[in-house]
């Protein structure tokens, strides 16, 4: 081919991919100082926007991934740009192929991950003074500003009083790429109504869902933040709107984006602004129902167009993407490889935009030796990484004024089991799989006590860990938006199994020392946990799945009270839990199974006096066999099978139900006989009823569970699950005292 | 009725003579512009295009009149099977028609097949490709390779 001109030059580069391009570098001079050239970059970048080319999907479960948008098909391992890849990255924003990330701990960056350079961000402090009383929570987004030509992250800091529900005050500062730092500008007058959000990029504007008041005006509505004036203004929305749902933001292609999520109904709305700006132009997209979805969803968020804009990208429940054509208004499911169980997902344009620093890249493929170590490591190292995030918390809470940044440095996952059995630790693998899932400590073990349910990983349960603020992005504050008060914590309590869903406060950490309760013998955390009446306690608690924005609904003032004071009772009760397990749990059995002998005796036999002596013994055993029995099995169950995930959870469940309670129900019923001076009628009791009340078992547990996980909220389980333990000892009682039918 | 619609001759470098329906040409930026100060009632020449490819050109822009109607799915194809009928050296010739003529639809379509092509090639098959001269010493070069060493691990 001939020599091409220079003004032709860029017309071809630009179509290409930033690795590409960085190759081409070295072709010749004239190449590599057209490649570097800001002009070019932002042709580049326009051009990949404006044609929806080299765009790709940046998953986020507590690693990042990135699917291409051409063609998803398998999800890769991003490697970030920390040192310390800490609990799990956050994306805080996603601008012109720069995405600005949080570590969970200590560090904070703008990455661009098609130049693999990055910009370590320092922390701003928040200068407002802060009483006793408030709640914060922080908010950031990221944005470009047209009029400077820079690149700015926006820090929000919002912090309510608890008391007086209705004042609130915002602190909002900006950090510029361009000068490396932050300053503080004009306050944000609004509420941000949800804590998780960050703000929402289009056309040069972050937006955020917002009302007046906390209490008094709680009417949503949208704001938007110009990067250019550094103005806040209102987004007219349109008007056909009807009542009665959750109102989010995104954008999508350039344009923002209003879902409308009518959650009672199962039905969510996406309108597109077309032309910003402008109300009329306000179209309703997108309406996605039941009836388009097999499975029951909770929110429904929109990506991009497809090439040709005939076509829409959504992300259902953050765990699956699904082709919406705009045409037929039919649902597609896109099948991808390696995708995380549960992930946030962002959009991200290849892009040449340039960082400067770029420290803390460190060779990755020493890295990735360190991770094959990592992940060899034993259950001492993130003991060891317990302790000193301990420490490391209660040096940090020590100092002034530096509350905000309290984070947990744990390289590994805090699972919470949906039966609420324990707090587990897993060790990421590489994929998203749960290498191996170990107790840390076990606590609300009898709260379930007869649910013969082994530690089920249900779809819940991704949810759940990382809402709970025990999730892979961990306990941390600032990016997770979850407030963060400072203050004494009666007792000993635990937060995961109650919590409702993402609203879980963590009041104080600390460490206490417990023997017996963690069943490996150490140290274990304490947190304890606080509604803050959210949406838990009202509920609406199930649907609070996506935890960020779709959830919404703020619970009122008088539903969060009834959230605290029921906390306090469990509360106290986990705390006993933790003290002493194992009476603990034998004392609810025995009172399981007491309730449940009366029932028996008083409702379904009609006893004319009440046989004492039965309910004694009945309830003797609850004490002594049933509690403790239970509370070692599932403790070795989960030391039992290692095996990962879903299928370690089935296997579990196996054992449980086709090894462990045959037997136990043996067990039961022989000693139950024998103490009740009946030793030679063993035989025959075991012969008639044994594989009845196996059956039954089988009957009441599977199918119980089952739906317990898949429909229950998750703060209700443990509930449900004794409510069917007093069921099932009803019917324990009823077959242990059966007339033994003589047959010949 | 065709022959109530103006005709725009146009002559190529190799003096070939063509008659185009005002329609088809003003595809081309420059010609409208022409036409629009009343400048293209004569014969336009037009330097540096063959008539080969000129007549290549005139075959595309009337396509697109003809594909007005059509579905966009439709006209893409078209221009798919149009593009990839062209050899690397046609294409160049085509670009710096195209590019004279301002025919944008034409340059978007044969700058994203050159594209296309040299995607995943490496540094030296560009040079050859484009015909360029590496003005890198040995070390410069060697320096600009080190700093995105990552970019040249790569295939085909």
């Amino acid at each position: 081919m001939a020599t091409l001109s220079s003004d032709i030059i860029p017309e071809i580069l630009r179509r290409l991919g930033v690795k590409d391009l960085l190759r081409f570098r070295c072709v010749s001079k004239p190449w590599c100082s057209l490649i570097d050239d800001p002009d070019f970059i932002k042709l580049q970048l326009s051009h990949s926007l404006k044609t929806s080319t080299h765009l790709s999907l940046v998953l986020r479960d507590s690693y990042l991934f990135s699917v291409d948008f051409d063609s998803p098909k398998a999800a890769q391992k991003l490697d970030n740009p920390f040192l310390d890849e800490g609990v799990g990255t956050e994306i805080w924003g996603s601008c012109n192929g720069l995405l600005a990330l949080y570590n969970g701990g200590e560090e904070m960056a703008l990455w661009n991950p098609s130049t693999r350079k990055s910009q370590m961000l320092s922390f701003t402090e928040i200068e407002f003074p802060r009483y006793f009383c408030l709640t914060q929570f922080i908010v950031y987004g990221l944005g470009h500003d047209p009029i400077s030509d820079d690149y700015k992250l926006i820090q929000m800091v919002q912090l309510y009083d608890e008391e007086d529900n209705d004042s609130f005050v915002s602190e909002v500062k900006v950090y510029s790429l361009r000068t490396n730092s932050w300053r503080r500008i004009k306050d944000f007058p609004f509420y941000l109504k949800y804590r998780r959000a960050y703000g929402v990029l289009a056309n040069n504007a972050l937006h955020w869902v917002v009302s007046k008041r906390p209490e008094s005006d709680t009417r949503s509505f949208v704001v938007a933040f110009d990067l250019g004036t550094e103005e806040y203004r209102v987004v007219e929305l349109p008007d056909c709107l009807d009542q009665g749902f959750h109102m989010n933001v995104r954008s999508m292609g350039g344009s923002l984006c209003l879902i409308a999520n009518y959650w009672k109904v199962h039905v969510v709305d996406i309108w597109v602004m077309k032309e910003y700006g402008v109300k009329e132009s306000w179209i309703k997209l997108v309406s996605v129902d039941q009836s388009k979805l097999v499975s029951l969803f909770e929110f429904v968020l929109p990506l991009a167009f497809s090439k040709n804009g005939d076509r829409v990208l959504l992300n259902i429940d953050d765990n699956k993407f699904v082709w919406y054509d705009l045409r037929s208004k039919r649902v597609k499911k896109v099948r991808v490889e390696g995708v995380p169980s549960s992930f946030e997902s962002e959009m991200l344009v290849e892009s040449l935009v340039p960082l400067n620093g770029n420290a803390a890249m460190i060779n990755k493929k020493d890295q990735g030796k360190e991770k094959q170590k990592k992940k060899n490591t034993k259950r001492d190292d993130f003991l060891s990484e317990c302790f000193q995030l301990v420490f490391r918390l209660r040096k940090r809470l020590r100092k002034p004024g530096n509350q905000r940044r309290v984070t947990v440095l744990l390289s590994c996952e805090w699972l919470i089991p949906p039966s609420g059995r324990g707090i587990y630790i897993g060790k990421k693998e590489q994929g998203h799989k749960h290498k191996s899932i170990e107790p840390v400590f076990e606590f609300p073990n009898s709260v379930t006590n007869m649910a013969l349910n082994p530690v089920v990983l249900t779809r819940r349960f991704s949810h759940l860990y990382r809402f709970t603020s025990f999730s892979s992005k961990s306990l941390c504050l600032s990016a997770a938006g979850t407030r963060f008060p400072v203050r004494e914590s009666k007792g000993c309590s635990y937060p995961c199994l109650l919590s409702s869903s993402h609203r879980a406060v963590f009041n104080e950490w600390g460490a206490c020392k417990t023997g017996a309760a963690g069943p490996l013998g150490f140290d274990i955390l304490r947190v304890s946990a606080v509604s803050d009446g959210g949406s838990g306690s009202g509920g609406s608690g199930g649907f609070g799945g996506s935890g960020d924005e779709s959830s919404g609904g703020k619970g009122e003032g008088a539903d969060g009270d009834g959230g605290r004071s029921g906390w306090s009772f469990l509360s106290w009760y986990l705390g006993l839990l933790a003290k002493y397990p194992v009476l603990t749990k034998a004392v609810t059995s025995a009172l399981l199974t007491f309730v449940g002998d009366l029932i028996c005796q008083l409702a379904i036999d009609h006893v004319p006096s009440l046989d004492v002596k039965r309910t004694f013994i009945f309830t003797l055993l609850g004490l002594v066999l049933v509690g403790p029995t239970l509370h070692f099995w599932y403790l070795n169950l989960s030391n039992l099978v290692k095996l990962p995930g879903a299928s370690g959870a089935f296997l579990r469940l196996l054992l449980d139900q086709f090894i462990f309670a045959p037997i136990f129900i043996g067990v039961f019923l022989s000693t139950l006989t024998t103490l009740e001076g009946r030793a030679s009628q063993v035989v025959p009791k075991l012969q008639q009823e044994w594989f009845s009340a196996v059956v039954a078992n089988w009957q009441l547990w599977i199918p119980f569970q089952f739906l317990n996980f898949r429909f229950v909220p998750q703060q209700f389980q443990v509930l449900a699950a004794n409510v069917v333990a007093v069921v099932w000892n009803v019917i324990l009682s009823f077959k242990a005292h059966k007339e033994i039918v003589v047959t010949k | 009725m065709a022959s109530t619609l103006k005709k725009i001759i146009l002559k190529s470098c190799d003096g070939k003579i063509l008659e185009v329906e005002e329609a088809v040409a003003v595809q081309s930026q420059m010609i409208k512009n022409m036409i629009e100060d009343d400048c293209a009632n004569e014969e336009i020449p037009l330097p540096d295009i063959t008539g080969e490819i000129l007549s290549m050109i005139i075959e595309y822009c009337k396509m697109h009149v003809d594909g007005e109607n059509n579905s966009n799915n439709e006209l893409i194809a078209r221009d798919a099977d149009f593009i990839t009928r062209v050899d690397l050296n046609t294409l160049y010739y085509l670009i710096v028609a195209a590019n004279f003529l301002n025919v944008k639809s034409l340059l978007d379509l044969t700058c994203q097949r050159v594209a296309d092509i040299i995607k995943g090639k490496s540094p030296e098959e560009i040079r050859l490709t484009f015909n360029i001269k590496n003005d890198f010493t040995p070390e410069e070069e060697e320096e600009i390779r080190k700093k995105n060493a990552w970019a040249f691990d790569y295939k085909d």
